[in-house]
């Protein structure tokens, strides 16, 4: 992951997302609390339209009690019912004209639409409005449920279209009409215009554009609305929702009795903030509503601001994030190139800045170390010229010793020859001898120096590195090394050994010198006998070969590997001291280690360490 | 025995002349032996120049070369004779005192049909250059166009 979209995801994770949330916490709390204001509101409005109504329908039913005691109707209504039949008797003129003298101005001064008055049997008696005056008088009151309830105190009925008024409702209230004894007479009916309270509920002051007011009650199972609605103006006594019905849920609460407020859904199935209140005395439901979204539109404003300062930070913070990434990356990224270069070989690229900061310190320390690596190139580089130098002056020298020193060793060795077949007859014994020494010592020589020469093409050729199975080299050592041991009784114990890395042939070389060296030095036992394992070591595995020889004094044991030191005498054991020293350079230049432990008479045994493979480090575990 | 072929042997040391010649009249095979003391003369005698120039006779039938010679190295000659197209079929025996791999490589790698290290052993020496006299000058046939 780049820098940039760390940075980018870092400021995300750490900036926006808090933010966001912090947002959505901030509007929620805001909503809950305005939801709290708005219902408060909507309570205070509905508690003060119920006390309206409730005032209105009281000033009505003190109107009715205070009519029960017009003396006029005590004094006139049974003069009507007396000369019902005989209309034209002055009697019942003037009787009429007294009451509707009173009535009228009852009902101008109070806005009923029409006053009448029954006997006790329910027979309008008097009707104060002209117009109804033929429909109505001389005929029982059509609502006899108002009369019954009548007779004993003010009865309000339900609701009903008004035959007065265009697409008007009225109410009426009925109450009993007494003579001073208390005794019943007859029943006062006064039909109540419902403008007034339709006018209370259409004035939505303070709710809003979409706040509105209704009335409905109950009827059965049902909420049957009582006035206008904003959607539809003939809904009074018209629109009915079930209680089953998962809506209009403030009038269905209401209807039933219940005061409250709250989040709701409307008869037409939206969202509402409303308050309901029951009227008992009418048995009336009152529901004040607003539509929640509009409720909570100046919250919703509120979502707006951390929205838009969200998305301006992060557009901020993206810049900010990608230009602060550029300045650390970039830094880094020509770092890396200088690195490239010094990789390279570029030992004169500098990548020092003068930024104060991190980095900078960075690339100057990078500077300082790239001084210091170019020092010690030049110093490497001078120390291998030296060496190769040296090398090739060694090279030189093994070539001239190969050439020119064993010319003259065999010129001696050859004319020495000839002269000793020219002059054998004529020599005595003692120049016979030095005859011979002369021979053998010009081979020795040669041998000696053939032996250095192949010491020193060990330390000097190049190593292929490869895995070598060790227990087959070691098998294929011991077939090459059977004529040495014809006649002779050898018991070989090779272990299981594991791979290690090298090169073949010096390996070989190696095990042939060892091998060759145990079966010489067992040559005087009747039984010779010869080991070859390894032990699994800490760190590294020990390959080891024993024998039963005529073994060493562990004292000498570190002159075993010099050139051409010897611990037998050439007498006893040929050879001229040259193949442990091969073999300590071969084992040396596999990084290993090799020593040997022995004891005079006993045997010896040569320990050595090579690198492993990781198969042989497995084997290891 | 069969007709004996030229032999020329190209070295420097009279003492190694020597030896080679008495090591090959050992065996009767030295009556055809021409001697190059360095590289340049041995170029001369094989390109029939200088001190050689009209000689007669073909090429040798073998040529027993020294490495280290003054003037013209023995190498040197192994490549102006392997390059050579009458020269190149003519076989080239090395034999000098050096075991170094790298001359053994190159000699090779020039085109020698031999490489033979000189031991120091009189007898063994002897026993060698009778082998080589024997299979280059006798046994083996020599290339067509060789002997004029």
């Amino acid at each position: 992951m780049s820098i940039r979209v760390k940075l980018l995801s870092a400021f995300l994770a750490f900036s926006i997302i808090p933010m966001v949330l912090l947002g959505a916490l901030i509007f929620a709390k805001a909503r809950g609390e305005f939801q709290a204001i708005r219902i408060a509101q909507l309570e205070t409005i509905a508690d003060l339209k119920k006390d309206k109504i409730e005032f209105f329908f009281r000033e009505r039913t003190s109107d009715v009690m205070s009519a029960t005691s017009f003396r006029n109707i005590r004094q006139h209504l049974p003069v009507l019912e007396r000369y019902a039949g005989d209309k034209g008797n002055p009697e019942y003129v003037r009787a009429w004209e007294a009451l509707d003298d009173q009535m009228r101005q009852v009902q101008e001064a109070h806005g009923y639409l029409n006053i009448m008055l029954a006997n006790t049997a329910g027979t309008v008696l008097y009707v104060s409005d002209a117009r109804l005056k033929d429909r109505y008088r001389d005929k029982p009151l059509a609502d006899r449920r108002a009369y019954e309830e009548g007779r004993e105190r003010v009865y309000f009925t339900d609701i009903f279209r008004s035959a007065l008024k265009e697409r008007g409702f009225e109410m009426m209230a009925v109450a009993p009409a007494k003579d001073l004894k208390g005794n019943f007479i007859g029943e006062i009916i006064f039909e109540i215009d419902m403008e007034p309270i339709y006018a209370l509920i259409r004035d939505t002051t303070g709710l809003g554009r979409t706040g509105e007011e209704l009335i409905a009650k109950r009827d059965g199972d049902a909420v049957l609305y009582l006035s206008p609605i904003r959607s539809d103006p003939d809904a009074a006594l018209k629109r009915r929702i079930s209680f089953t019905e998962k809506k209009g849920f403030p009038a269905q609460r209401a209807v039933r009795g219940e005061s409250g407020s709250g989040l709701a859904i409307d008869y037409s199935g939206v969202e509402v903030l409303a308050a309901w209140r029951y009227i008992p005395s009418l048995r009336w439901g009152l529901v004040t509503k607003i539509v929640a979204s509009e409720a909570f539109a100046p919250v919703s404003h509120l979502k707006t601001v951390p929205v838009s300062l969200g998305l301006a930070i992060m557009i901020l913070g993206i810049i900010a994030a990608v230009l602060i990434a550029r300045s650390l990356s970039e830094p880094i990224k020509a770092l890396r190139r200088g690195a490239e270069r010094i990789e390279k070989g570029d030992l004169q690229c500098r990548v020092g800045s003068d930024a104060k900061d991190e980095i900078g310190h960075l690339s100057r320390a990078f500077d300082c170390m790239t001084v210091s690596l170019e020092e010690m190139t030049a110093k490497l580089t001078k120390k291998a010229a030296e060496l190769e130098a040296a090398n090739k002056e060694l090279e030189g020298f093994s070539y001239s010793v190969s050439h020119d020193l064993r010319a003259p060793l065999r010129h001696m060795a050859g004319f020495a020859e000839l002269l000793q077949k020219k002059e054998w007859s004529r020599l005595d014994e003692t120049s016979r001898r030095y005859m011979t020494v002369i021979v053998d010592a010009s081979k020795k020589m040669g041998r000696l120096i053939d032996d250095l020469l192949a010491f020193s093409r060990i330390g000097r050729s190049e190593m292929r590195m490869v895995s070598v199975d060790f227990t087959k080299l070691v098998g294929e050592t011991i077939e090459e090394l059977r004529h040495d041991t014809e006649g002779r009784e050898v018991a070989w114990s090779v272990g299981e050994l594991p791979d290690v890395k090298g090169d073949a042939a010096l390996l070989s070389l190696m095990l042939a010198n060892l091998i060759s060296n145990a079966l010489k030095f067992t040559r005087p036992r009747p039984r010779a006998e010869i080991e070859l394992g390894c032990l699994r070591g800490q760190d590294e595995n020990v390959f080891f070969v024993r024998d039963n020889g005529v073994g060493f004094d562990t004292r000498y044991s570190d002159k075993l590997f010099g050139v051409f030191q010897r611990l037998h005498r050439q007498e006893e054991f040929e050879g001229t001291g040259i193949g442990l020293a091969n073999v300590h350079r071969i084992v040396a230049r596999h990084g290993g280690k090799i020593w040997a432990e022995g004891t005079v008479g006993e045997g010896a045994t040569f320990y050595f360490t090579l690198p492993g493979t990781e198969e042989a480090q497995e084997w290891q575990n | 025995m069969a007709e004996l072929n030229r032999i020329l042997l190209v070295e420097d040391d009279p003492n190694d002349v020597e030896l080679t010649v008495t090591g090959l009249a050992e065996y009767n095979l030295a009556n055809e032996v021409i001697i190059a003391n360095d590289g340049e003369e041995a170029l001369d005698y094989l390109f029939r120049r200088g001190k050689f120039a009209g000689r007669s006779g073909g090429n040798p039938a073998v040529v027993l070369l020294d490495l280290k010679l003054p003037k013209v190295g023995g190498l040197e000659v192994l490549r102006s004779m392997k390059s050579d197209e009458r020269l190149r079929l003519v076989p080239v025996v090395i034999l000098t005192s050096s075991r170094e791999e790298r001359d053994m490589v190159e000699g090779y790698e020039l085109g020698t049909n031999a490489y033979v290290v000189k031991p120091v052993d009189f007898h063994q020496f002897v026993d060698a250059i009778k082998h080589i006299g024997a299979f280059w000058a006798v046994v083996n046939e020599p290339p067509p166009g060789g002997a004029e």
